[in-house]
């Protein structure tokens, strides 16, 4: 079974026009709080984890696993016609300002779903400042302020370099 | 104090989950049991 989680604070409507692009097949469900960051422990994405029938994790890859590269459907491909892949997979390292990270991003989407625009970017903000790499919460900065460089299916990935330039 | 940071590695049980679907659905990562679940997270950014 493939089940995919669509991250953003923007919820289901930010996600579906990707899902029916692909005329996706699958289950998908939106996670607006960052809840998986949380409880599975990571700062980027996108991911992959392979579940097995039992519930345990056999594989994991974190932050670059791009499924428009066939080397990486390959993956989910391979494991799901012979029970195993060949890849290694990855992990990330993270320390106590995770959470704190998390809490603020947490604390500055409710702020976003009252309309306070301007206070959630601060909380996130402050997630940033405790965890810089913490691509899940700086991404989604830049995704409200400049939503014409995010969505409708073309994301601008040289900008977001020339962001990460300057230090944003 | 550092709080404590979740982390889900190979050989750990995945967290069980309850999230909202694009069809307004509440999907739990549990309603998978006894299958293989290949869990892809992404976003539209």
């Amino acid at each position: 079974m493939v089940l995919t989680v669509a991250v953003d604070v923007q919820g289901a409507d930010k996600a579906r026009p990707y899902t029916e692009k692909a005329n996706a097949t699958f289950t998908t469900v939106v996670d607006e709080a960052n809840a998986l960051g949380q409880l599975y422990g990571y700062k980027a994405i996108p991911n992959l984890f392979l579940i097995e029938a039992d519930g345990t994790v056999s594989f994991k890859e974190l932050g670059t696993f791009n499924v428009l590269e066939p080397a990486k459907r390959a993956i989910v491909d391979q494991w799901a016609a012979t029970g195993a892949t060949s890849e290694k997979g990855n992990t990330e390292d993270l320390d106590g300002s995770h959470a704190q990270a998390n809490a603020h991003f947490l604390f500055g989407q409710q702020l976003f779903k009252r309309g306070m625009t301007q206070d959630a970017l601060t909380e996130w903000r402050k997630g940033v400042a405790l965890e810089p790499d913490n691509y899940n919460i700086r991404k989604q900065i830049w995704a409200i302020e400049n939503p014409d460089r995010f969505y409708d299916g073309k994301v601008d990935y040289d900008w977001q370099d020339e962001q990460l330039a300057k230090g944003l | 104090m550092a709080k404590p940071v979740n982390v889900v590695n190979v050989g750990d049980k995945a967290p069980d989950f309850t999230l909202r679907s694009l069809d307004g659905r509440d999907v739990s990562l549990s309603d998978y049991i006894g299958k293989r679940v290949a869990l892809f997270i992404w976003a539209s950014w």
